[in-house]
């Protein structure tokens, strides 16, 4: 065997052990979900479930009132959706192709509030919606995605804007267009692909943030599925095998998702890195 | 045919776009000014407070932050754990993702596939992979000390001791950073392949290749991954929420800053307490933010003065 060929085998053979190491606890989420209670504590572990428990799905959607809690989830999302990809695009727009003053020191801001781990303002934004007497609901978790829709969002639209050619815009203005045409009717339509993987991370966002719904929302009937899961899990006579069902039930949305839009995480998350 | 515009019209046009601009912005820059220079400025005031919500608001000057230095024993611990998973999970994630990038790289057909099944666990709900990785790690039911077991290794206890629970956590970590091996990937496909072929015909091997070629071109894009890593692991929360009954590990040996703060603020109800604390860690991350940038002068470089 020549060198070429053993370097591919072993190229190839830790790419299948890191494969395997990255997608195990995936499994594992899964093949718990199916399994009764003396099933999943019995040692050494059960690795593939004979008889497949469906019933604890039923169970965790209808008796721990899971259901309610994705619908709950999906009156946050829808919203937020809408905020992000109205008003990153607007900003990312602004940024990309206006000239206009102060814009250099505008964008380094929008960029500042990237490297600003939100947990430094947590607390006075809670403070701040208390005062409105607006928490317990779900405005303080839709609201400020309709100012800016995330310093981020606008820093990968721009990004992509960035590399669409400005000819289009100008002979656009020769022919009379103002910057709100242009911006719906000619550079829209372009970064499709782009916007559509910023509400694809969105989606993903809202439905796996645990600290702004657990802070925000306090009654039950206004969980989402990350609080139901939580709450499920830190209760003590909850059994494991429906502790697993719930978790598998906030992965599927995540993954199918992620499976759907693969070409535009991939693409969008480039766009990022690579253009700094 | 366009007919050349006069200058009346131009000025006009300026004006116009001076406007525009400022409304495109708009919605964010008020975003920016209410949820985060409001918040951080609110924040500052309360921070000299000792307000708790049902009692009313009293000025007490620095006496948060006295109590932070002088006295707080969870502070200095919380700081030391923090300190700990961060550079831990910002070194691990590199190196490793860093690594798999390259495997990839030269995997030819099957790599669409392999990239899929690496970015996967990056959508996973950092709730859902906490709960699942703190079940496989459970001492005496969990599959990782069973399948060490076979090879004779005894039971460890993992996420279940003070001085285990930070390195699983970094672990944990490691596994939901697929997007850091996408941006490394694509950044690698920009690295010319006739710089690699150079050092190729002068004999050097993948070392050199990699220590000459294509670590000094990907730096940028490793100083991005850097900074991405670090501010993310600050706000690691939810992955010390589920161990134990109260959170924070054993023995609050995982008691990372965030946590602290939502402890102080929700649970204690000390929320001028909190905002001191929240401060605080404003200052220490832009100050390592800074020298973050600052140290990156001396080791990435931009081709051809491209702008960081």
């Amino acid at each position: 065997m020549n060198y070429r060929v053993r370097g591919r085998i072993a190229v190839y053979s830790l790419l299948v052990l890191f494969a395997f190491l990255f997608l195990f606890p995936i499994y594992w989420i899964l093949r718990s979900s199916l399994l009764d209670f003396g099933e999943i504590m019995s040692y050494p572990p059960i690795l593939f479930p004979s008889a497949l428990r469906v019933e604890n799905y039923d169970e965790v959607l209808n008796r721990v009132d899971f259901l309610q809690y994705i619908l709950n989830t999906f009156i946050i999302i829808v919203p937020v959706l809408v905020g992000v990809g109205l008003t990153s695009s607007l900003a990312a727009f602004g940024f990309a192709r206006i000239e206009f003053p102060l814009k250099d020191f505008w964008f380094s801001l929008v960029i500042m509030t990237i490297l600003l781990p939100s947990i430094v303002t947590l607390v006075p934004t809670y403070m701040g919606w208390t005062e409105l007497h607006l928490t317990n609901s779900y405005l303080p978790l839709i609201l400020p995605a309709f100012f800016g829709g995330g310093a981020f969002n606008i820093f990968l639209l721009r990004q992509f804007l960035l590399t669409i050619p400005r000819d289009l815009d100008e002979s656009a203005v020769m022919d009379g267009a103002g910057f709100f045409t242009i911006y719906s009717r000619v550079i829209m339509p372009l970064v499709r692909p782009a916007l559509v993987a910023v509400l694809l991370f969105t989606f993903v966002g809202v439905w796996n943030d645990f600290l702004g719904q657990l802070v925000y929302l306090n009654d039950q009937d206004k969980y989402t599925v990350a609080l139901g899961l939580s709450t499920l899990r830190s209760n003590l006579t909850s059994p494991m095998h429906l502790i697993m069902a719930g978790t598998m039930i906030m992965v599927v949305p995540a993954v199918v998702v992620f499976l759907i839009g693969q070409r535009y995480f991939t693409e969008g998350i480039a766009t990022t890195g690579i253009k700094g | 045919m366009t007919t050349l515009k006069k200058p009346a019209s131009y000025r006009s046009y300026n004006r116009r776009r001076i406007w525009a601009g400022y409304g495109f912005i708009s919605p964010a820059i008020l975003g920016i000014l209410l949820f985060t220079m409001a918040p951080l400025l609110y924040s500052l005031y309360l921070s000299f407070t000792n307000w708790t919500v049902l009692a009313p608001k009293k000025w007490i000057g620095l006496a948060n932050y006295r109590k932070i230095f002088m006295e707080d024993y969870f502070f200095v611990k919380s700081l030391k754990a923090t300190a700990y998973y961060s550079i831990g999970s910002v070194v691990a994630i590199i190196v490793v993702c860093f690594f798999i990038a390259l495997l990839l790289n030269s995997a030819g057909r099957a790599k669409a596939f392999f990239r899929a099944a690496f970015y996967l666990p990056t959508v996973v709900p950092v709730l859902a992979g906490a709960i699942v990785w703190v079940w496989m790690f459970n001492v005496d039911f969990g599959i990782v000390n069973y399948v060490l077991g076979l090879f004779g290794i005894d039971k460890q206890p993992w996420v279940g001791a003070p001085d285990s629970v930070i390195p699983s956590l970094i672990f944990i970590a490691v596994w939901g950073a697929g997007n850091v091996i996408v941006i490394f990937m694509a950044g690698m496909q920009d690295v010319p392949k006739q710089l690699l072929e150079a050092v190729e015909i002068d004999g050097g091997g993948w070392w050199r290749k990699l220590r000459s070629v294509t670590i000094p071109l990907m730096s940028p894009v490793i100083f991005y991954n850097i900074i991405l890593a670090f501010i993310n692991s600050l706000t690691a929360f939810t992955q010390t929420y589920v161990l134990g009954r109260n959170g924070g590990g054993p023995n609050d040996s995982a008691l990372f800053y965030a946590f602290l703060i939502y402890r102080e603020a929700f649970k204690n109800q000390n929320m001028g307490y909190a905002c001191a604390l929240a401060m605080v860690l404003f200052v220490i991350v832009g100050v390592f933010t800074y020298l973050l940038f600052r140290l990156s002068a001396s080791w990435v470089h931009y081709e051809g003065g491209r702008k960081g």
